[in-house]
């Protein structure tokens, strides 16, 4: 904070000299004195600077964040700290001066020159600390509740949980913007409402227009620290620490009976639109600003990212590899300062892709289908809260934020994009850094998904409050309007797919009741179900747990992202309705051999090999045939860049030499290759080794490893007591014998003791018939043959 | 390494034991010693000796043992060090041959099949007897490493199991001070083993410390107090004279105490209760039962139940925030507990032992402190404990010692009561390997080698108390558990990220010697991972030799970190490397006092620490596979064996990336 009030006090000293600089002499003496005083400042900065340089002074001090930026915010109110707006809009009104505006409970929060103390995982890294509206004495400011009054003139909350989610009566549904002005747009019992600010100098103007509404409508204007006074013509009112409002014609001043600080404002009800004006200021009579021309700011208006930025991709020349990849190269100088960390994806067409970045940008990239000498970049939207998913259905964008899912429209077709338009935004938050939105994907019938993180703690270890919607799959209708539960019990899903036959799968991590990273599989009918972790278990109270098709180990896979289904058109080596598993943290990407017993999902990963310059978060398939992933680094992984969007192309000419089929038989494993394998290696039994072993799934962060041959009782019971990673007891599995099939391709293992192990690690050693190296593992779940 | 954990667990010899090789070595031709070693490592510097059995002069040595292979792997083996010759031979075959100074060829590629193979490794020392190699393997997605001890597997031959145990006989000859009262007549030269050179404690003052009453009852009766106490039965309490002994020489103990009538105070409860977190916080289960408690497990933990009975008030506080004051060579460390921590957990170890006193059925005669320095005479007390009266032995010396049988004559034989004799304490396998040691011959006594120090002290100091050593797990984390009641009501424990220590397994390739020593001695400037609760207390005795023969027993000479010449371009590539455009490792590790940038549970070890600790060598194992090297790490692994992740720095050649960050490393 000191470092706060420094740079404000030489805020203050530097417009002094500002504004005294031309003319008075008195003012040049005035500088000599005042000189080492604004020098001891700077010093004391950058010593400030210097110990907080991740804090305060970050690249993110410097982006462009647009005229809307939705986040969640903490300020100072009263004597402390809160948590200002969970679901909230930074409205920037120039100069350092911001509105923020809590789009739940439609309340303005505050408006005020800010200091803005950064804070949160996509920003400074931190995990806990919010960003920070930090001018404690704001210009206005309001305590927290509902913006206004419902139906029967009550500010109580009424909400199903109170404090979180939105207002029975009061719903936000989006907002324009026009240059850098925006409307916030939303319904109050009924009536639609557009919300707009205005600054000039130190008076901010607030302009609503109302559809028509028959009884009055009370708004919150303000809580002071002093007593409001209501001026005798009943035009004014004005607080005893100073703020003054002035609105205009039929709005009447209200000061709350039971808190004399508190001002409302009540707006007659009228039979046709509506438009009201408040002006707020302290230490000058405030007067309203013109009228806005609400139509011409919500009909789209010029843009302010008209500059296409020009990268060259960087395609590879490789010839000797299975796949190649090419690199899209990011715009990443652009002179917005945006960092492009891409966390969502999708082809508007076979020759352009939208992608939404966690510092909530979305950017269009053009020249897919060409030579990529060329790729046109183009910031269509900014602002949006921290959005991991994208999906475009007949040519429109819809991006998963933590906040909501926003359709992004274009209203006067000029690129950018002028309505942030709300398509569903049910799903509750809490300030928690960890509970991400990921993915965004729909089904056949059009209904999206999304996965949500558990609100896990700054250490990893257990959760902070869980809201309803922690920890789930989400499933919303085709229109927005229905927003269901499908799974619960996650912790950190990092990404998901949706099957051909609607069914669902999630990534997971390794943490608190979640042994290990694994891959959850549900069909469509199964659903709801319950995925593990006990605190996120929702309202599936009695629902048995539904284990993943495949647990993975900490080497093959510590931290997953989505899943991405093989189609038709794919040119990728890989069949039709293959199901493919993204590695965040160890950026690979997963074949996924999948084996169905009574309808019930089991199986194994094997590697495919990919290199890819970034992690592997999301991937989707473009109509060329190949794969786009795309990824990027905010957590722990082993990415060699902070992010990367890139072409895998499958290379025929090498093609590969992988298992293509898992089978469980009674005596052991086979393993169906896609080539014909050396007879000699393949049926020589030491050209194959494994593993299996156990979880324990439990309260304790993540697990150890257990023998299954030699349960050990005492050490699985600990294993719920206090963590166990440390335990590390794979059985050495014993294979007896190898038999190649009648057709060259398929190696039947026999393995001593062939039974249901969590984790079954099978490593093959061998060749093909050409004579090539065919080296590799399989790593499988077994529940049954 | 199987055997020192085996002698840790106290075990009797059951036939013949599985290891990890068998190093044999020879002096002129000759088959001299036998070892159980756990890799293909020596370093012994000129006019020293490769074993305490071997003259300082040239020497061979041959591993054998086998090597496990899980799947089918494509090997290249390769030395480094230097002697006269170096030979791998696998299976039979003739691998590799090398001389001078090792590590300019590689054998070529060997495929070999899951199972054991037979290996062997023949080295011929330089001719002034200075000797130093290591072996290697590398494959396609493996960096060149030197083979880890959990790859070997050995059945130890019956003469490397006597040579084993001999050589345990031999640290129980000096452990147990055998050597005060049975002198050489002529010293024990310039390079005597060290563990010679230690003393008992100094009971000057004792008075003020500790109660009469336990000193009469500790002199009775040392091991039903301690178990595993070093400090033989020197009276019979089965005989009145016995029992007058004990207490004069407990009266006279406490004649010049100082401080009379001192009334025991009762502990505060919140002193306690904050006292038990401290106790289980720094994982004291690990070397002691707690008072009344005991685990059943047989790792001589030392019993806490006599604490409240033996000290006076305040000295327990003193003892804890300095326990070598009064014994130096004591196993007890030194935490450097702050005033508040030693207070309450002084407090609580004498609440918890309260009334749990090792109750004997002697009833003690009043002693006489006359009496009693008449008593310390006769047993010649101050041959241990310096300042005592009886300091000059008049025990057969060590030559007539070793001219007889110790089975049937002395103070460890069973053939008949020898009551004037002190009484070691021993267990069975400590007397069986004495046994044998006494057949060897005292030469050995005269010289050591460092690396073997090293292991002995590993087990002194229970280092496996807390860090896990091979494929052994820490005995820590299987009984620390036990403790968590004490500190359950402190909030958050619980939810801290993994608080095991780290593994000893390459610590003498890991480490650099200086810094080993820092670690032993408590000097580290800043802890290198401030996210334990627990943190490493001091060990000062031996602490240079000790860190010496760690550095030794993994195949290198001692080293301290030297400025590397950098090259700039490279620095500028590793800065790059280290940041966001290249493998973000800020995000998890800070570089000075700038803090990592986004550690999710807590920072990795800070850049600055890296250079004055590791090991060039051991930073590209290290950096090459981290989970390998330590299991669950979640340091990632950027490349699969040479091929880098990151393809367009350095051509995408993992190992000069790494070389880029160990430019930019060295400076910080």
């Amino acid at each position: 904070m000191k470092e706060g009030i420094a740079l404000q006090v030489k805020r203050g000293i530097l417009k002094f000299l500002a504004s005294h600089q031309k003319g008075l002499r008195v003012a040049r003496g005035m500088r000599k004195r005042l000189l080492p005083l604004v020098i001891l400042i700077l010093v004391q900065q950058c010593l400030f600077a210097q110990k907080k340089k991740q804090s305060n002074d970050g690249w993110f001090s410097k982006m462009d964040v647009g005229p809307a930026w939705m986040n969640t915010f903490a300020d100072y109110y009263g004597n402390g700290k809160r948590t200002a707006a969970l679901k909230g809009i930074s409205l920037d009104l120039g100069e350092g001066w911001r509105g923020l505006f809590d789009t739940e409970t439609l309340q303005l929060v505050r408006v005020s020159e800010e200091t803005i103390e950064w804070g949160a995982t996509p920003w400074t890294g931190a995990h806990g600390t919010l960003i920070t509206m930090g001018n404690k004495t704001p210009l206005q400011i309001t305590a927290k509740g509902s913006g206004w009054a419902d139906a029967d003139g009550s500010f109580e909350d009424k909400r199903n949980l109170k404090g979180f989610g939105n207002m029975p009566h009061a719903v936000y549904t989006g907002y324009y913007r026009h240059g850098r002005e925006v409307v916030i747009e939303y319904t109050v019992n009924g009536s639609t409402v557009l919300d707009h600010f205005t600054r000039e100098g130190a008076i901010v103007t607030r302009s609503l227009k109302i559809s028509a509404h028959d009884k009055a409508l009370t708004l919150l204007v303000a809580d002071a620290m002093g007593d409001f006074q209501i001026a005798a013509d009943g035009k004014s009112a004005k607080s005893a620490d100073g703020l003054e409002v002035v609105a205009s014609a039929g709005v009447k001043w209200v000061v709350e009976s039971a808190n004399s600080k508190r001002l409302l404002a009540q707006i007659p009800a009228a039979k046709t639109e509506a438009a009201v004006q408040i002006a707020f200021a302290r230490g000058a009579a405030p007067t309203l600003a013109k009228a806005p021309d609400f139509k011409k700011l919500t009909s789209g208006g010029p843009g302010i990212w008209q500059e296409v930025i020009t990268t060259a991709g960087v395609v590879s020349d490789k010839k000797d590899t299975s796949y190649v990849t090419d690199v899209l190269t990011l715009p990443e100088n652009n002179p917005w300062g945006a960092n492009l960390r891409f966390g969502g994806f999708d082809f508007i067409d076979e020759d352009s892709a939208a992608l939404s970045s966690w510092n909530g940008d979305v950017w269009i990239v053009k020249g897919l289908k060409g030579d990529w000498k060329e790729l046109k970049w183009q910031r269509i939207a900014s602002g949006l809260f921290e959005p991991l998913g994208l999906k475009v259905v007949k040519g429109e964008i819809y991006v998963n934020g933590r906040d909501q899912i926003t359709k992004l429209i274009d209203l006067n077709k000029d690129g950018e994009i002028d309505y942030y338009k709300t398509f569903n935004r049910d799903v509750y938050i809490s300030q928690n850094f960890h509970e991400f939105a990921f993915d965004l994907q729909t089904d056949k019938e059009g209904n999206f998904y999304f996965s949500k993180g558990g609100p896990v703690r700054g250490g990893g270890r257990n959760f902070e409050q869980i809201l309803p919607h922690h920890g789930i799959v989400a499933k919303i209708s085709p229109d927005g309007k229905k927003f269901e539960v499908v799974a619960t019990g996650l912790r950190a899903p990092g990404g998901l797919s949706v099957g051909p036959e609607g069914q669902i799968t999630t990534g997971e991590n390794e943490g608190t009741w979640q042994p290990c990273c694994k891959i959850n599989y549900v069909t469509a009918k199964k659903a709801p179900v319950f995925f593990g972790t006990d605190q996120t278990r929702q309202t599936l109270a009695d629902a048995p747990y539904t284990a993943p098709l495949v647990y993975l180990p900490m080497d093959v896979d510590n931290s997953g992202g989505s899943q991405v289904w093989v189609p038709d058109f794919a040119k990728f080596g890989l069949k039709t309705g293959e199901l493919i598993h993204l590695s965040y943290g160890k950026s690979s990407v997963y074949r996924v051999l999948p084996v169905e017993k009574d309808g019930k999902m089991q199986g194994g990963v094997v590697k495919l090999p990919i290199t890819l310059q970034s992690s592997a978060m999301r991937a989707r398939f473009h109509q060329d045939g190949s794969m786009y992933v795309l990824g990027f680094r905010g957590w722990q992984t082993n990415a060699p860049t902070n992010c990367a969007f890139q072409r895998v192309r499958y290379n025929p000419e090498v093609g590969i030499n992988l298992p293509e089929k898992l089978e469980y038989t009674d005596t052991g494993v086979k393993i169906h290759f896609s080539t014909k394998l050396d007879a000699e290696l393949a049926n020589d039994n030491t050209s194959y080794s494994g593993q299996r072993w156990d979880y324990v799934r439990g309260p304790q962060y993540g697990s150890g490893e257990f023998s299954v041959d030699t349960p050990d009782q005492a050490a699985l019971e600990k294993a719920l007591a206090s963590e166990s990673q440390k335990h590390k007891m794979r059985d050495k599995i014993t294979i007896s014998s190898a038999k190649l099939s009648a057709d060259g391709k398929a190696v039947e293992l026999v393995i001593d003791g062939m039974k249901p192990s969590m984790s079954l690690k099978v490593a093959y050693d061998l060749e093909n018939a050409d004579g090539d190296l065919m080296i590799g593992d399989i790593h499988a779940t077994v529940y049954g043959k | 390494m199987r055997y020192l954990i085996r002698f840790l667990a106290g075990a009797a010899w059951v036939g013949l034991a599985q290891a990890d090789l068998i190093a044999t070595f020879s002096q002129q031709g000759e088959p001299t010693d036998k070892r159980l070693d756990r890799i293909v490592a020596l370093s012994v510097p000129a006019g020293q000796v490769a074993t305490p059995f071997l003259k300082p002069e040239k020497f061979e040595t041959e591993w054998i043992g086998n090597l496990k292979i899980e799947q089918r792997r494509r090997l290249v083996f390769s030395f480094e060090g230097q002697g006269a010759k170096a030979e791998l031979s696998i299976n039979g075959e003739v691998l590799l041959t090398e001389a001078g100074k090792f590590g300019a060829i590689k054998s070529a590629r060997l495929r070999l099949n899951p199972g054991v193979h037979a290996l062997s490794v023949k080295y011929q020392s330089s001719n002034d007897g200075a000797g130093e190699i290591r072996l290697y393997w590398e494959e396609e997605g493996m960096a060149r490493q030197t083979i880890p001890p959990s790859a070997y597997e050995v059945t130890a031959d019956e003469a490397a199991t006597a040579a084993d145990m001999k050589r345990h006989g031999r640290k129980v000859f000096a452990e147990q001070n055998c050597a005060k009262c049975h002198a050489p007549a002529n010293g024990f030269g310039a390079t005597p083993m060290p563990e010679l050179l230690e003393i008992a404690p100094i009971l000057a003052g004792i008075g003020d410390r500790v109660t009469e009453e336990w000193l009469m009852k500790w002199i009775a009766d040392p091991k039903a107090m301690n178990p595993s106490t070093k400090m033989p039965h020197m009276v019979d309490p089965s005989t009145p004279q016995g029992l007058q002994q004990a207490a004069d020489l407990a009266a006279y103990l406490v004649s010049t105490a100082t401080k009379k009538d001192l009334k025991p105070t009762t502990p505060d409860p919140a002193l306690v209760k904050a006292g038990g977190v401290v106790f289980h916080e720094l994982g004291c289960v690990a070397c002691h039962d707690p008072a009344g408690e005991k685990t059943g497990d047989d790792s001589n933990r030392i019993p806490l139940n006599n604490v409240a009975s033996k000290y006076l008030p305040d000295q327990l506080m003193a003892f804890l925030k300095k326990p070598e004051a009064f014994h130096p060579y004591t196993s007890m460390p030194n935490f450097k507990l702050s005033d508040d921590e030693a207070k309450s957990l002084a407090a609580f170890l004498e609440a918890d032992s309260s009334g749990k006193e090792t109750k004997l059925s002697y009833a003690f005669p009043k002693g006489d402190a006359t009496r009693g320095a008449a008593v310390s005479e006769s047993l010649q007390c101050g041959t241990c404990h310096p300042g005592m009266p009886g300091g000059v032995s008049k025990a057969a010396s060590l030559d007539e010692i070793f001219k007889i049988d110790w089975a049937k004559k002395g103070c460890v034989s069973s053939e008949k009561k020898q009551e004037k004799l002190p009484k070691p304490n021993l267990n069975p396998k400590q007397l069986e390997a004495l046994l044998a040691f006494s057949k060897s011959g005292h030469g050995s006594l005269t010289k050591d080698n460092h690396a073997e120090f090293a292991s002995r002290q590993i087990d002194v100091k229970r280092c496996i108390s807390c860090h896990a050593l091979d494929e052994q797990p820490a005995l820590l984390s299987s009984i620390h558990g036990s403790t968590a009641k004490l500190a359950a009501h402190v909030k958050g424990l619980d939810e801290r990220v993994d608080q095991s220590r780290p593994q000893l397994t390459y610590i003498g390739e890991m480490l650099h010697t200086s810094y080993i020593e820092e670690v032993l001695t408590g000097t580290v400037k800043e802890r290198a991972r401030p996210w334990l609760g627990m943190r490493m207390p001091a060990f000062n005795a031996h602490a240079k030799p000790f860190a010496e023969g760690l550095s030794r027993l993994h195949g290198f000479s001692p080293s301290a970190p030297e400025k590397m010449k950098t090259d700039p371009e490279m620095v500028k590539i590793g800065h790059s490397l280290i940041g966001t455009e290249g493998f973000g490792c800020t995000t998890c590790h800070g570089d000075g006092d700038i803090k990592p940038t986004a550690a999710f549970e807590v920072g990795a070890v800070n850049f600055v620490q890296i250079s004055e600790r590791f090991r060039e060598g051991y930073y590209y194992r290290w950096m090459d596979h981290p989970a390998a090297v330590m299991p669950g790490s979640k340091m990632p692994r950027y490349a699969e064996g040479n091929k880098s992740n990151l393809q367009n720095v350095l051509e995408g050649d993992a190992s000069k990336q790494y070389e880029a960050i160990w430019n930019w490393i060295q400076e910080r």
